[in-house]
């Protein structure tokens, strides 16, 4: 089956980013296929490169880079998200003259049509994040 | 095609959540998506008549202008949110359907992806 | 056929009253998260139908010092079952 993920929340402000890396790695493990990871909202700080926690705890942004890595898994954050928290690469750095960028390289940027695509391929999609009811 | 019901729990203001869900509904409309836009919960805040925000913040209402633009017509607000917080349908200012807890179910058995806000 | 997800607690959010009142005849919830924290207090049990269950996420449970075995409605689950769950329902409500 092919998932897509769609993570609202920031790592380390709310559990479900973890879950939904753990159920990304489940996915992979049983043989399914994860079309796409899309972050939008505080969930765009998963690829803040210039994350750095203390060495005792686990790095999300260095879990989700490596789970990239390893499988290939697509991971994409919401640009409109992204430029407002700060979390933008060296190509959006020198447009808006700023001194840094933070995007790990495991991460692209791109708009919700991402999200809306990714969906359209998938046969689940899954919403990790919310304090609703 | 595949249809999908943007579901926006958030109210208005103290987060982007409630923008987040529009634009996401916006996009996928200018996808081709069969999409539709429930309020539920603290969502239903959104829809509010003579919301008059701060000029740091920004309204939402304009959001809801374009939504005739992508041809998103089918809007839904949880009765029990409403009522549960002491508004009636005269206080939204856009034509939405009111569904009750049974029109929910089917609402929400209908559409291909949830995607919750 | 849908698959509830709730991560929040009983005790600070309204999502579980809202999800038992549009939970379909064959949906099921599966808590997650702070939403295990539910297990503490026996009261809050939902009464579900032969077909509608109660999953949740063992390792949150047992993270948060609670005891899933003690109900036999609830069916505690890792997160290989949780992807099978997902791909058993048609689709997933993130409350």
């Amino acid at each position: 089956m092919i998932f897509t993920l769609h993570v609202i929340c920031a790592p380390y402000s709310q559990q479900s980013n973890l879950s939904a890396l753990q159920f990304c790695q489940a996915a992979l493990t049983a043989g399914h296929k994860v079309r796409r990871v899309f972050f939008s909202g505080d969930g765009v700080h998963s690829g803040n490169a210039l994350s750095v926690p203390p060495q005792d705890e686990l790095n999300l942004v260095r879990a989700w880079e490596t789970l990239a890595e390893s499988s290939g898994v697509e991971l994409v954050v919401c640009v409109s998200a992204a430029l407002r928290r700060g979390v933008i690469n060296q190509q959006e750095a020198n447009r808006y003259s700023k001194p840094q960028y933070s995007l790990s390289e495991s991460f692209t940027l791109s708009g919700l049509g991402q999200l809306v695509e990714a969906a359209l391929e998938s046969d689940r999609v899954i919403t990790f994040g919310n304090h609703g009811g | 095609m595949r249809s999908t019901l943007v579901v926006s729990q958030k109210p208005p203001y103290s987060s982007t959540a409630a923008k987040d869900a529009l634009d996401t509904a916006l996009a996928s409309a200018a996808f081709g998506v069969n999409v539709g836009l429930l309020f539920m919960g603290d969502g239903v805040f959104q829809l509010v008549k003579q919301q008059n925000p701060p000029p740091e913040q920004k309204r939402i209402a304009g959001i809801f202008d374009s939504l005739g633009l992508y041809d998103i017509e089918d809007i839904y607000v949880c009765e029990a949110a409403l009522g549960e917080r002491g508004l009636t349908p005269e206080a939204l200012m856009i034509p939405a359907t009111i569904v009750d807890n049974k029109a929910l179910k089917s609402l929400l058995s209908r559409y291909d992806n949830l995607l919750t806000f | 056929m849908i698959l509830h997800l709730i991560a929040t607690s009983p005790f600070s959010h309204p999502a579980m009253t809202r999800c038992l009142e549009c939970l379909g005849t064959n949906d099921s919830i599966l808590l997650m998260e702070d939403g295990v924290l539910l297990l503490a207090q026996p009261k809050l049990l939902p009464d579900l139908g032969a077909h509608q269950h109660l999953y949740v996420i063992e390792q949150d449970v047992l993270a948060r010092g609670l005891n899933s075995h003690q109900y036999p409605a609830v069916e505690p689950v890792n997160y290989e079952q949780f992807v099978e769950l997902v791909t058993q329902h048609q689709k997933t409500l993130t409350w």
